[in-house]
């Protein structure tokens, strides 16, 4: 900027200070405008029982939203990340049932530590994430074909494994996850927030965190400086099955119950989360903070639409067309900046 | 390149043989020529509806009790090309009767006429893609009329309420026919019955529990102590808002399912949901086989069997478990 003329110099600073503060915090300000909107029309938005329901809904597909923009800001994609839910949830379910459960998986099976299946779940979710990393390092196929054999196959493992039926009358320490401490703040939101730290500081704190970045802004420039890119790729999308093997857990404990065909289609809802808070399907460019607010305005639109009694119908057409208007404020964003 | 299309070709047959191992225990083939034995083609609209497993397993057992008859079940996904595409494809391999659970009630015409043209009895279960049209020619549907479910389960809501109060609906996927009609039951019943009782709003979960859960947590924020009942267009559901509104402390609420799937009849036993209605897997998946079977040899019968929906509350509880 080398404009000499004073007052010209202050109108073009205060004109970017706006701008900046669009740039900087626009999805935020969607978000934001959304809560003043829905609480004038319905006070009961704002009571905290709600804003815990808000969260607690929120907290499944925010936890797989977090690995997803780890893997789209590597400039790939993950369409598994729900079916390797299901996938995790029954295997972790059929091992959490109660001695006494009516159509119990393993019968002779007591009530085992709660230890058993959290460990279940996250290690297929890891293996599962790991598959998908090691297909497209090794192979070079897309993320996209990789991933979506892989949401084919884990479904139908899960269908395989249950015959179709639900699993349920889980141990209720199991069941407790979907639950509240001290019955104020429900379990799964804890569990979102602490994951949501430990991700921003792998994004932003360790090397792997910049190898992600430099993976995603260009691969071939990531190599030449010598970064292990097959081995980085492959801890990527682990690291996103991780966490789906966690919402498996979540998901489990709040329904008290596993079902092969759960969260069918929640990557995509995932997806469009991390998509709404910026990260940049270009590669290179997103935040966890974006994910945890696109995951909010996703929540809180549901929530509200509901509230305000929008007809059914009309709620799915509601969330497209906020999805992609999210979207293009964004990518206005980004072209501002070139 | 010419190794890799070696280990491709190997590939495929190693899979080929390791599956039609797995099928073939179960399907004893014939040796073509003389009708003695008779291979059935099973297209389920998709093998994630629980409900769907029982029709299945209902008429895989009916199969396992008739030594003449094998079956072929394969899943559509809920996608009606596909569908048609199994289909086709049984006719091709030779199936002498077919078994279809349809994607999309509205779209079967093209199965209908693939079946006429190979000339093989075709059974419609569960989904009528006929509505109030004529069945044609060598073609039956087996299942139960889906506005029923919605009839009982209003009527029962209703006398528990004395007539007074507020409900809501938690319907399936939107364009299956079951949600449409079950709902559209509960509304028959309120506005010709209970002229006192309100819908205070109606949403899709989806079939699914988790789906149920979150909208009934919502929907106690919107609505409080004004919602009395809720009226799930299937257990799944309906669990999933008896968790939220246990959750809630809310115990007065009525909830209703539909399918008494096992889960759903512990817990009425256990003095969770009020109701679920029965729609007859067992007696659907054996009604197709039965139909197929008697098409097969040759015997007449009605182009249309309807297997009736019951009521399960706590009273005739022990009928069903």
């Amino acid at each position: 900027m080398t404009i000499n003329n004073g007052s010209a110099k202050l109108a073009v600073a205060k004109d970017s200070n706006v701008t900046q503060i669009l740039k900087k915090y626009g999805i935020v300000l969607v978000l934001l405008l959304m809560i003043v909107v829905i609480s004038i029309l319905e006070p009961a938005f704002l009571r905290p029982t709600n804003i815990f329901n808000v969260l607690t809904q929120v907290s499944i597909f925010g936890i797989m939203s977090l690995g997803l923009t780890i893997v789209i800001i590597s400039k790939g994609i993950d369409l598994s990340a729900g079916s390797v839910l299901a996938l995790a949830a029954v295997l972790a379910a059929s091992l959490g049932q109660t001695a006494e459960a009516t159509g119990k998986y393993f019968p002779n099976l007591p009530a085992l530590p709660l230890l058993i299946p959290i460990a279940v779940a996250l290690l297929v979710g890891l293996l599962c994430g790991a598959v998908n990393g090691f297909l497209i390092a090794k192979t070079g196929i897309p993320a996209f074909i990789a991933t979506l054999g892989m949401q084919t196959a884990a479904r139908g493992f899960a269908l395989i494994y249950t015959e179709g039926k639900p699993i349920s009358n889980l141990t209720t320490s199991f069941t407790n996850i979907g639950g509240k401490i001290f019955g104020v703040i429900p379990v799964p939101v804890v569990i979102y927030s602490i994951m949501i730290v430990i991700t921003y500081v792998l994004l932003n704190h360790t090397r792997f965190g910049k190898n992600i970045y430099a993976i995603g802004g260009n691969i071939h420039a990531a190599e030449v400086s010598g970064i292990d890119v097959k081995k980085n790729l492959v801890l990527i999308y682990a690291y996103c099955g991780l966490l789906a093997g966690l919402a498996a857990i979540v998901f489990a404990g709040r329904t008290g119950s596993a079902h092969p065909g759960a969260a069918t289609g929640y990557e995509l809802t995932a997806i469009a989360a991390t998509t709404i808070g910026g990260t940049s399907h270009s590669g290179g460019i997103g935040t966890i903070r974006g994910a945890v607010i696109g995951a909010l305005v996703l929540g809180v639109l549901r929530n509200g639409l509901t509230l305000l009694g929008v007809p059914a119908y009309w709620q799915q057409v509601t969330e497209g067309v906020i999805i992609v208007a999210a979207v293009i404020i964004d990518m206005r964003k980004t072209r501002q900046r070139k | 390149m010419k190794k890799r299309f070696i280990s491709l070709v190997l590939l495929t047959l190693v899979l080929a043989v390791t599956f039609s191992g797995c099928t073939q225990s179960s399907a004893p083939t014939t040796g073509g020529g003389g009708k003695d034995t008779f291979k059935i083609g099973y297209s389920c609209n998709n093998f994630n509806d629980t409900f769907q497993t029982y029709i299945v397993d209902a008429a895989k057992a009916y199969v396992a009790e008739h030594p003449e008859l094998s079956i072929d079940v394969q899943d559509a996904q809920e996608d009606v090309i596909k569908q048609q595409d199994q289909v086709n494809a049984f006719i091709e391999q030779g199936v002498d009767a077919l078994v279809v659970v349809p994607v999309d009630t509205s779209a079967m015409d093209p199965i209908t006429k693939a079946a006429k043209d190979a000339g093989i009895p075709l059974v419609y279960v569960n989904r009528n893609p006929f509505g109030e049209n004529a069945v044609p020619e060598n073609v039956y549907y087996v299942g139960s009329q889906e506005v029923i479910a919605g009839q009982l389960q209003m009527e029962f809501v209703g006398e528990q309420l004395g007539g007074k109060g507020n409900v809501a609906i938690l319907m399936g996927i939107l364009s299956n026919e079951g949600a449409v009609k079950r709902t559209e039951g509960n509304e028959q019943i309120i506005k010709e019955k209970y002229p006192d009782i309100k819908v205070l709003a109606k949403e899709t979960g989806n079939w699914q529990r988790d789906q149920g859960l979150s909208i009934t947590e919502n929907w106690l924020t919107a609505y409080g102590n004004e919602l009395n009942a809720i009226l799930a267009n299937n257990d799944e559901m309906a669990l999933g808002a008896l968790k939220a509104a246990r959750d809630a402390g809310r115990d007065d609420i009525i909830v209703v399912g539909v399918d008494a799937i096992p889960d759903a009849l512990a817990s009425i036993e256990e003095g969770g949901l009020s109701a679920t209605v029965l729609q007859d897997a067992v007696g659907q998946g054996r009604g197709a086989l039965e139909a197929v079977h008697k098409a097969l040899k040759g015997e007449s019968q009605e182009s249309i069997t309807w297997v009736p929906f019951q009521l399960v509350t706590s009273e005739n509880l022990s009928e069903f478990k």
